[in-house]
């Protein structure tokens, strides 16, 4: 008499396990890489770099935080802070939000310390006006951030940065 | 006649014992599957799905004479973050570049273990395969995957290579991307997460890498690197 291992079902069900497991190439060998080759990517370098950049960037801020600082107290001091009207009511987290008309598209100036990417979606953009007066987006916005493009925005704009806070 | 009903009753039992014994493995190859799944779901996996829609402005930026095509995001576009991927010492084609994101945003470090890095190269089959299959199946894909895992971690962590669909939807339907992560730990021991985007095509596979500090507040590339992921284009397909 026929046992329970022995049912048509038993091997059927023996047969579906292993059959995908075949099908997949799980009894396959491995593919075997040139051997004499480095690793594609050399991540403790990445990283050194990533680290040295980091540092580089830190030290440009740093010097322009430095720079910002002098010409805050200079402002107070000649008790020309820049027009009130440009900047609109505090946001929730305490730091003034600018809009700025760039080409005619309004896009806003996030009062965050990398600020609102929106306004560098079109990075081709030259010139436009803020509240009134001539701006300029400069090519070296990128290469020190973000507080460098907000400043060089400000400045082309012929009115001080005074307002925005960017710690 | 009694006989055979009491036959045709063990004939039945065997069968039922046998289904049951059938659908228990069944069950236990597909917990296994889904525990190798969630095992290796990473933190900024959900991060790349949500953001592979949006649209930034790019520069067209291509590599390997033009096979893999791409945006690199304007924030990106600098000799201080974008390196050239070179090619080999024995003058293997790989090439790809190496975004340096530290660069991008200079925002105040007190810790310089906080390091970004988005790589994008190609995997030529070719090449890179002693034995390149003429028309690789989807299984042995995700092999050559864990291998090159293998080859930039250099270790033998097991790995689970996944596909994300709502990635591939957006980016090219007809392509699967293949995603898995790990950690790499450096010389003074400390942990990098890494995660891994592939995509596959018939030469070869597109390797996109994510590197972080886990420790991070915040990750604020991610975007940028789901727009060029999304602008990504294999010439093939």
């Amino acid at each position: 008499m026929k046992n329970g291992l022995n049912s048509r079902s038993v091997r059927l069900s023996l047969l579906l396990v292993i059959l995908p497991l075949v099908l997949t190439g799980a009894f396959w060998d491995t593919p075997k890489l040139m051997n004499d080759d480095p690793p594609f990517v050399d991540l403790e370098g990445s990283i050194g770099t990533s680290i040295g950049n980091a540092e580089k960037a830190y030290k440009e801020v740093s010097a322009l935080h430095s720079a910002d600082q002098s010409q805050k107290n200079e402002t107070s001091q000649n008790a020309q802070v820049s027009n009130p009207a440009n900047v609109t009511a505090p946001s929730s987290s305490g730091k003034p939000d600018i809009t700025i008309e760039v080409s005619g598209e309004m896009v806003k100036l996030g009062n965050d310390y990398y600020g609102n990417p929106d306004i560098f979606k079109n990075n081709v953009v030259e010139k436009g006006t803020l509240n009134g007066k001539k701006v300029k987006l400069t090519d070296d916005w990128a290469e020190a951030g973000t507080y460098k493009r907000v400043r060089s925005i400000l400045d082309s704009a012929g009115i001080g940065y005074y307002e925005v806070s960017v710690d | 006649m009694k006989f055979q009903l009491i036959n045709g009753l063990k004939k039945k039992k065997n069968n039922i014992a046998g289904w049951a014994l059938m659908v228990v493995l069944i069950m236990s190859l597909f917990v296994t599957m889904h525990a190798e799944a969630a095992k290796s779901t990473g933190e900024l996996r959900s991060e790349f799905e949500k953001e592979i829609g949006n649209i930034i402005a790019g520069k067209p930026a291509s590599f390997s004479d033009g096979k893999v095509t791409y945006f690199v995001p304007t924030a990106w576009d600098n000799a201080n973050v974008r390196k050239k991927l070179a090619k080999t010492a024995n003058d293997k084609s790989f090439e790809g570049e190496q975004f340096f994101l530290n660069a991008v945003s200079p925002e105040t470090r007190e810790d310089t273990r906080n390091v970004e890095v988005f790589n994008i190269f190609y995997f030529v089959n070719k090449t890179y395969l002693k034995e390149p299959p003429s028309k690789p199946g989807n299984s042995y894909i995700k092999k050559v995957e864990k291998e090159i895992v293998k080859n930039i971690t250099g270790s033998d962590e097991k790995i689970s290579i996944q596909e994300i669909k709502k990635i591939s939807d957006l980016s090219s339907p007809k392509v699967p991307v293949h995603y898995c992560n790990t950690t790499y730990e450096t010389e003074d021991h400390t942990s990098y997460r890494l995660e891994f985007f592939f995509r596959p095509d018939n030469e070869g596979i597109t390797c996109m890498l994510y590197l972080y500090y886990p420790g991070a507040k915040s990750h604020p590339h991610v975007k940028e690197a789901a727009f060029l992921m999304k602008t990504m284009k294999i010439q093939s397909e």
